[in-house]
C-alpha cells in the first residue's frame, strides 16, 4: 500500500498544474461563456503528450497507464472542466476504445496519439443513453465490401473538432463500431445544444446518410470492448469530478478566509468549519476511490465494480462540495464574478459524460446480488 | 501509488478474519446479552499478538505495521464490538504511547507484558466534568519526594474494571493549563486505585466503562512518561493514533451490518419478489458497499501516513469521522432493510445500530474531529499565515 505518486506521474502532474496556471486558468472564464474556443490550448496540450497518454510509445503515444491519465485529467480539471473532459473523450473513450479493438493501423494512430487530429466516439443517441443495447443507427454491408452508414447521434464530444469518429451501429449480426472520416459525403455536424456547465467542451450531434466507409475500418464487435470502454469514460469522469471538487474546495475556503462578517473572518465560524471539514474529508475518500479504481484498471483489471464506486463518490460529492461553496460566498456565490458558480454548472453537468449515478449503483447491486463483489 | 497488501497483511488479515469467524461472531450476541467481559477472546488476541499488533518484536509485540494492525481491527470488530474496542484501548491508546514516549525500564516493565496480553491497559483522560475540553480537567498529580500523589475522578474509563495498568493524564502543576499536564503510567498492583461503578450502556456491552478514583494515591516519579508538562501531547498524539483503531471499529460494524442485510435481503419476499431485487434496497445496498470501501481507504491512507512518520493527524480525523459516521448510516440501514426483525434480538441488526453509535463519540466526537480537519484544511489555504 503506498498513496505517493511515482516520479513520472509527479512531473506529468506538475506539468499539467503550471499549463494551467499559464494557459487555462485566466481563458477558462472566457472560453465558459462562448468567447474563443479552446482549441489552441488543446494543440498545447498535445506537446505535452496529453493526446495519447494509453498509446504505447512505439506506436507514437505516451506509453502511460490510467493512472496517469486520471492524475493529469483531475489537474487540468481544476483550471477547466470542459477542457479536460475533451482531453479525457479523446484520451479514454475514443483512444480507448481504438485500443481495445486492437487496430494497428500505425500511421493513422499516430496522428491521433500526437494530437494531429483529433478522435471522437459517437454511441449515444439520446433518450436511448441508458440502455446502449438500442442503436437505431445501421450499418450495411455494400457488393464491395464497404459499409454504408446511417443514423444520428447526439452529444458527441469534440463531435465539432475531431477529424474521424468511432461510430457504433447496429447490423444484422449484432452491434459494431466503424471508424468514420468526418469529412466524408453524408456527414453533417451540427453545434449540440448549450449545456448547464462544461460549455467549454466542444459538443456537436452527428449525422449520417449513406456514408460509405472502407471495409479497413471496421473495428468488430462494438459490445465485446464496451465494458473497457464504458470502464474507461467512468475513472476519467470520476477523475474530472475530483479536479472540480478541489477547486470548488478552494474557492470555498480562500473565500471565507477573507470574507469578514461581524469582526471576523466567516472562517472562524462553525457552521463554515464544519462545511470545510466535510468537503475536504469527501474529496479525501473520491480522491482514494477513483486512485485505486484506476490502478487496479492500469495493473490486473477493476474487481468488486471499483470503477462504479469511484464514479459514484466523485460525481456526487463534486456536487455537494461545490454546493457548499457557493453557499459559502453568500450572494457573490450566485454571480459570475467568482469561478465557484462555474464549478457548480460543471458539477452537475458531468454525468453526461458517463452513465449517472443511478445506472452504475445497480450495477453494483447487481454483482452483490450474485455475490461477485463483496465488501471485501 | 499501489495498492496491494503485502504478504504478511494478507496473513494478518486472514487469521484475523477466521479467528473472527469462528470464535467471535457465535458469541457476539451474549457478549451484548450478559454484558459480559470477552475473556476468553482477549486471551486468543494475546496468543495471536493481536494486543501489540505494532510493538516491536523486540518488546514483546507481533512486530507488524499500523496497516496490519487497521486490517485486523477491521476483522476483529466485524466479530465482535466490545472485543474490538478492547483490542483498540490496548494497542493504541497504552501501549502506543509507553513505544513512543516512554523509556527503556517503562517498556520492559509495562510494554512487554501489555503487548503480550499478560496484562491489559487502560487510558484515562476523560473526567466527568471534562471531555472534548481535555485539558479543563481538574485531577491533579503534585510532586511529593519520589513519587507523584495523585487526587481525582476520571471518567468513562474502557476496560477500567479489568485493566491493571493505567495510562493517566493529569495536571502535575494546576496553575497553568495544557502545559500543566503530565502522562503516568500508574501500575494498579503498586499504586491500588479505586473503581467506580460500572456504566450501563447503549451498545459495546461486554466492554466495561467504569470511572477511577485516586484518593492520595502516590506513583513514582520513575513512572511519568514523557517530560513533565509534556502530557497533553502525549494524549492527543495518542489519539491520533487511536482514531485509526475507532475507524476500523466502526468499518468492521458496518461490515457486519451490511453482510447480513445482503444476506436477509436475498432470503425476504414481498409482493411476489426479492426484496433484494426492488429499486430502493438495491440503492441502499450499493451505497452502502461504496461507503465501506470508502472509509476503508481513508483508514487505511492514515496508517500508512503513521507507518511512514507522516503528520497523519488530519488523516486519521478524516478516517474516524467518516467511518464512524459511514458505520451509523450503514447500521441504520441495514436495520430498515430487516423490517421488524430488525427492531427485535432475534437478529443482529439492532445491537449494530448500537455498537456503530459510540464510535461517534469516543477518541473525539465527530465534531471534535470536523474542528481537526476545518483548522488543517484552512490553514493549508491562508496565504496570510505562510
Ligand atoms: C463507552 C465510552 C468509552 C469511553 N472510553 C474512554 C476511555 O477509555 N478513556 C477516556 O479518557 N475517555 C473515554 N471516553 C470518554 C469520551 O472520550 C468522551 O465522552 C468524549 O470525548 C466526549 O466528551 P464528553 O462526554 O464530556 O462530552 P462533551 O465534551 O461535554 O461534549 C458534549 C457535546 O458538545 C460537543 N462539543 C464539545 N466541544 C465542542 C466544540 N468546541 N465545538 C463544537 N461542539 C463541541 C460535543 O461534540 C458533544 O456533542 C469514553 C466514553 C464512552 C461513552
Amino acid at each position: 500500500m503506498n498513496f505517493e505518486l511515482d516520479e513520472t506521474q509527479e512531473m506529468i502532474r506538475d506539468s499539467v498544474r503550471s499549463f494551467v496556471a499559464g494557459r487555462v486558468s485566466q481563458p477558462a472564464m472566457k472560453w465558459n461563456e462562448g468567447h474563443g474556443d479552446a482549441r489552441e490550448a488543446l494543440c498545447e496540450l498535445a506537446g505535452l503528450g496529453l493526446l495519447g497518454v494509453l498509446v504505447s510509445e512505439k506506436a507514437g503515444g505516451a506509453g502511460l497507464d490510467v493512472l496517469t491519465l486520471a492524475i493529469s485529467l483531475a489537474e487540468l480539471a481544476r483550471g477547466d472542466a470542459g477542457l479536460a473532459a475533451m482531453v479525457a473523450h479523446h484520451n479514454a473513450v475514443a483512444l480507448g476504445h481504438l485500443l481495445a479493438a486492437g487496430y494497428d493501423n500505425k500511421p493513422q494512430l499516430q496522428r491521433f496519439a500526437q494530437g494531429d487530429a483529433l478522435l471522437c466516439r459517437a454511441a449515444s443517441e439520446g433518450s436511448d443513453h441508458l440502455d446502449g443495447a438500442t442503436i437505431t443507427t445501421t450499418a450495411t454491408k455494400q457488393a464491395d465490401g464497404a459499409w454504408s452508414l446511417k443514423g444520428h447521434k447526439r452529444l458527441v464530444p469534440l463531435g465539432n473538432l475531431a477529424s474521424h469518429s468511432i461510430v457504433t451501429a447496429m447490423t444484422e449480426a449484432g452491434p459494431i463500431a466503424l471508424l468514420v472520416d468526418l469529412d466524408a459525403a453524408g456527414v453533417t455536424r451540427t453545434l449540440s445544444d448549450t449545456l448547464v456547465g462544461l460549455r467549454t467542451c466542444d459538443l456537436a450531434d452527428l449525422t449520417f446518410e449513406a456514408v460509405a466507409v472502407p471495409e479497413a475500418n471496421f473495428l468488430g464487435d462494438a459490445a465485446a470492448v464496451a465494458s473497457r470502454v464504458a470502464a474507461l469514460a467512468r475513472i476519467t469522469t470520476a477523475a474530472i469530478a475530483l479536479g472540480v471538487t478541489r477547486a470548488a474546495l478552494a474557492a470555498g475556503v480562500t473565500y471565507s478566509l477573507e470574507r469578514k462578517q461581524f469582526g471576523k473572518p466567516i472562517a472562524r465560524f462553525q457552521p463554515i468549519q464544519w462545511q470545510t471539514a466535510d468537503s475536504a474529508t469527501e474529496l479525501e475518500a473520491a480522491e482514494l476511490l477513483t486512485w485505486r479504481a484506476a490502478w487496479q484498471l492500469s495493473t490486473s483489471g477493476a474487481t468488486a465494480h471499483s470503477v462504479e464506486k469511484a464514479a459514484i463518490f466523485a460525481l456526487e460529492s463534486a456536487q455537494k462540495v461545490a454546493d457548499r461553496a457557493l453557499q459559502m460566498h453568500g450572494g457573490y456565490g450566485y454571480t459570475v464574478d467568482f469561478p465557484v458558480e462555474r464549478h457548480f454548472r460543471d458539477a452537475a453537468t458531468l454525468r453526461i459524460l458517463a452513465d449517472g449515478p443511478d445506472v452504475q449503483r445497480v450495477a453494483i447491486a447487481k454483482g452483490l446480488a450474485t455475490g461477485a463483489n463483496g465488501v471485501r | 501509488m499501489e495498492f496491494a497488501l503485502t504478504e504478511i497483511q494478507q496473513m494478518v488479515l486472514e487469521t484475523a478474519r477466521s479467528f473472527a469467524d469462528n470464535e467471535l461472531l457465535p458469541n457476539a450476541a451474549a457478549t451484548d446479552k450478559t454484558g459480559t467481559f470477552p475473556a476468553a477472546a482477549v486471551k486468543t488476541l494475546a496468543e495471536l499478538g493481536f494486543l501489540g499488533v505494532a510493538v516491536d518484536e523486540k518488546w514483546g509485540g507481533a512486530g507488524f505495521d499500523n496497516l496490519s494492525y487497521a486490517i485486523a481491527m477491521e476483522e476483529i470488530s466485524r466479530g465482535c464490538a466490545s472485543t474490538g474496542v478492547i483490542m483498540s484501548v490496548n494497542n493504541s491508546l497504552v501501549c502506543d504511547p509507553i513505544k513512543k514516549f516512554g523509556d527503556d525500564f517503562q517498556k520492559k516493565r509495562w510494554l512487554t507484558p501489555l503487548a503480550q496480553g499478560r496484562r491489559l491497559g487502560c487510558f484515562a483522560l476523560s473526567e466527568p466534568g471534562s471531555g472534548s475540553d481535555a485539558a479543563g480537567m481538574r485531577t491533579t498529580a503534585i510532586l511529593d519526594g519520589d513519587d507523584y500523589v495523585i487526587n481525582g475522578t476520571k471518567n468513562w474509563i474502557t476496560s477500567g474494571k479489568e485493566a491493571d495498568v493505567c495510562i493517566l493524564i493529569a495536571h502535575s502543576d494546576p496553575s497553568e493549563r495544557h502545559r500543566g499536564i503530565s502522562a503516568f503510567i500508574v501500575d494498579r498492583q503498586e499504586s491500588p486505585y479505586g473503581i467506580g461503578k460500572v456504566e450501563d450502556k447503549l451498545g459495546i456491552k461486554g466492554s466495561s466503562t467504569t470511572s477511577l478514583v485516586f484518593d492520595n494515591v502516590r506513583v513514582p516519579a520513575v513512572n511519568r512518561l514523557g517530560a513533565e508538562g509534556m502530557g497533553f501531547k502525549v494524549a492527543m498524539s495518542t489519539l491520533d493514533g487511536g482514531r485509526i483503531g475507532i475507524a476500523a471499529q466502526a468499518l468492521g460494524i458496518a461490515r457486519i451490518a451490511f453482510e447480513e442485510a445482503l444476506a436477509y435481503s436475498r432470503e425476504r419476499s414481498a409482493f411476489g419478489k426479492i426484496i433484494g431485487d426492488f429499486g430502493a434496497i438495491r440503492e441502499m445496498l450499493a451505497d452502502m458497499a461504496t461507503e465501506i470501501d470508502a472509509a476503508r481507504l481513508l483508514i487505511w491512507r492514515a496508517a500508512v501516513g503513521k507507518d511512514r512518520g507522516e503528520n497523519f493527524g488530519k488523516h486519521s480525523a478524516m478516517a474516524k469521522l467518516y467511518a464512524s459516521e459511514m458505520s451509523a448510516r450503514v447500521c441504520h440501514k441495514a436495520l430498515q432493510i430487516h423490517g421488524g426483525y430488525g427492531y427485535v434480538k432475534e437478529y443482529n441488526a439492532e445491537r449494530h445500530v448500537r455498537d456503530a453509535r459510540i464510535t461517534e463519540i469516543y477518541e473525539g466526537t465527530s465534531e471534535i474531529q470536523r474542528l481537526v480537519i476545518a483548522r488543517a484544511t484552512q490553514v493549508a489555504f491562508d496565504t496570510s499565515q505562510s
